[in-house]
């Protein structure tokens, strides 16, 4: 479903030109939840940029669902084909708009027709009550902005989600109920899933498959049986299985 | 609970209250704990109120807030009771506070050796060139091995982990008997995470140190902590070793461990956690 290879992503011109992510090569299937690990600065959200286009500074090949995009602006129907959801729900829903506008601009920009009905659908589906449409950001928690998101990523139908550190600013009681709903919306609607993360053990419980990164390489690959076993090649991995234990 | 005589804090009936337009809220319900020389995790939710209880010991509440206590007793003496001046005195010198983020707890205009050495000449009334050379055995001592390169640098320019250790070398000039930790690695990686918990072990074994370690992950204090407490709307809901968390019996305590993701215990779907209005009571 993504296929990248030899991704190397660059910030800066001149002197200051930075390879953030240096050669990676990976590939996620159909249906697959897959975990990007690392610490800041260690690539895995350039990565991510880059598969969305985000970021356009960038050189290899990325394909999804089988065919090439470029570092260059999208067309609509590639745009449609994922959809972030961002770690911080405050700084990625606009906080002059309600609920159910931001749910709607995406169906908006593409056109969609029957919109209404649609953000009506998206809020039930992600366990808001129907009036939730009529609210602003500030006027819900941290945890049920994180479902607005969620249903904002799902509007267009999406057949891929990057999820961006997608409950690190939750608390472990309301991050339980997003992971979970992120789970059931997978199986319902086969998405592909590529999550980043910091935090091992959310990655274990939701992931197929990791990818460890450090300083722009991607280090290793593993089954989350790997991972949960602890049977790990590189050192640094086995440091950040560690630390998601609580040793250190 | 630690036997009184050794309590380097007590505590009893804690509240902390704020009042806007008539209306009084609790965000401190009574909390009652001591802590002696021992690593005490106080853990919590968003808006349970363990970072109040926190700046409460430390009286750093905004002026709207209300504070009271049966006891709030720091090595016999009662804080609540301190007039300001002492209480500047006993703050930074005898109790000291790591908060979550040093880009916010340095002075952004200063650089950070001038930051320590001020710190030195402050505690310790020492001069400059004396301070200078305290502040470079500092550093060390939270293994900043380069400390001559590292002192005229602005926080801007030094990472999150080397803040952080900044921020302790500048806590332990006056070597406190108390430290309140807020948060001190939540904004860390991991592999930062671990050197900054192990400088703190090794400032505990220089000399008797109570460490309250609020936090709200619960595997960090599980594994770091010798006691933890579990706080839930403003009240302490659950105490218990910290290797027995596990055991736990209170159902918001137990309602959080199953919620929490396990690499040791993988399961197929996290339970959700459904909140008790009893809990508020208990």
């Amino acid at each position: 479903m993504i296929e990248i290879d030899n991704l190397r992503v660059f910030y800066g011109a001149g002197s200051d030109r930075f390879e953030a992510v240096r050669g990676v090569t990976l590939s996620i299937r159909r249906g697959e939840t897959y975990g990007l690990v690392g610490e800041s600065g260690s690539g895995k959200s350039s990565v991510l940029n880059a598969i969305a286009g985000r970021h356009t500074d960038w050189t290899g090949h990325i394909r999804i669902n089988a065919s090439s995009v470029g570092p260059a602006r999208r067309s609509r129907a590639e745009k449609a084909m994922l959809q972030i959801v961002f770690q911080d729900p405050y700084g990625a829903i606009h906080p002059k708009h309600t609920v159910g506008a931001s749910i709607a601009e995406p169906l908006e920009i593409h056109r969609r027709p029957d919109r209404e009905k649609a953000v009506e659908r998206l809020l039930e589906r992600v366990g808001l009550p129907p009036q939730f449409r009529y609210r602003f950001p500030h006027q819900i928690s941290g945890g049920q902005r994180q479902r607005v998101s969620i249903a904002r990523a799902l509007a267009l139908e999406a057949p891929i989600l990057l999820l961006d550190e997608p409950t690190s600013a939750l608390d472990v009681s309301v991050q339980s109920e997003v992971l979970n709903l992120l789970q059931d919306l997978k199986e319902e609607r086969d998405l592909t899933y590529l999550m980043v993360s910091h935090d091992m053990a959310v990655v274990a419980h939701m992931c197929d498959r990791i990818g460890v990164m450090q300083g722009g390489d991607l280090i290793e690959e593993a089954s989350r049986e790997q991972l949960i076993s602890g049977n790990l090649e590189q050192p640094y991995s086995q440091e950040l299985r560690e630390a998601a234990l609580g040793l250190a | 609970m630690t036997d009184m005589t050794n309590a380097i804090l007590s505590l009893r009936d804690l509240r902390v209250s704020f009042s806007s337009m008539g209306r009084v809220s609790e965000a401190v319900r009574g909390v009652s704990f001591d802590i002696g020389n021992e690593k005490l995790g106080l853990i919590g939710e968003s808006g349970s109120g363990k970072s109040m209880t926190g700046r409460a010991v430390m009286r750093l509440l905004p002026s709207a807030a209300r504070v009271t206590a049966e006891r709030m007793q720091f090595q016999g003496r009662d804080l609540l009771q301190l007039p300001e001046p002492e209480m500047r005195a006993v703050r930074g010198h005898e109790i000291a506070m790591i908060l979550q983020d040093p880009k916010f707890s340095l002075n952004p205009v200063m650089n950070v050796g001038d930051q320590i050495i001020e710190t030195c000449r402050i505690h310790l009334k020492l001069s400059r060139r004396d301070a200078r050379s305290r502040a470079m055995e500092l550093l060390e001592k939270v293994h900043i091995r380069d400390a001559e390169r590292v002192m005229p640098l602005y926080p801007h320019e030094v990472s999150g982990g080397m803040g952080q250790r900044i921020m302790i070398a500048m806590m332990i000039v006056a070597r406190p008997s108390l430290i309140v930790a807020d948060e001190p690695t939540s904004a860390l990686d991991v592999s930062v995470r671990g050197q900054v918990l192990r400088i703190l072990d090794e400032l505990r074994a220089e000399q008797p140190t109570g460490l309250l370690f609020i936090s709200h992950d619960l595997n960090l204090v599980r594994r770091f902590c010798d006691r933890v407490l579990i706080m839930y709307a403003g009240r302490i809901v659950e105490a218990l070793p910290a290797d027995r968390l596990d055991d736990a019996e209170h159902p918001y305590t137990r309602g959080l461990l199953e919620a929490l993701p396990r690499l040791d215990r993988p399961r197929k779907r996290l339970a959700v956690l459904k909140r008790d209005p009893a809990w508020m009571e208990g």
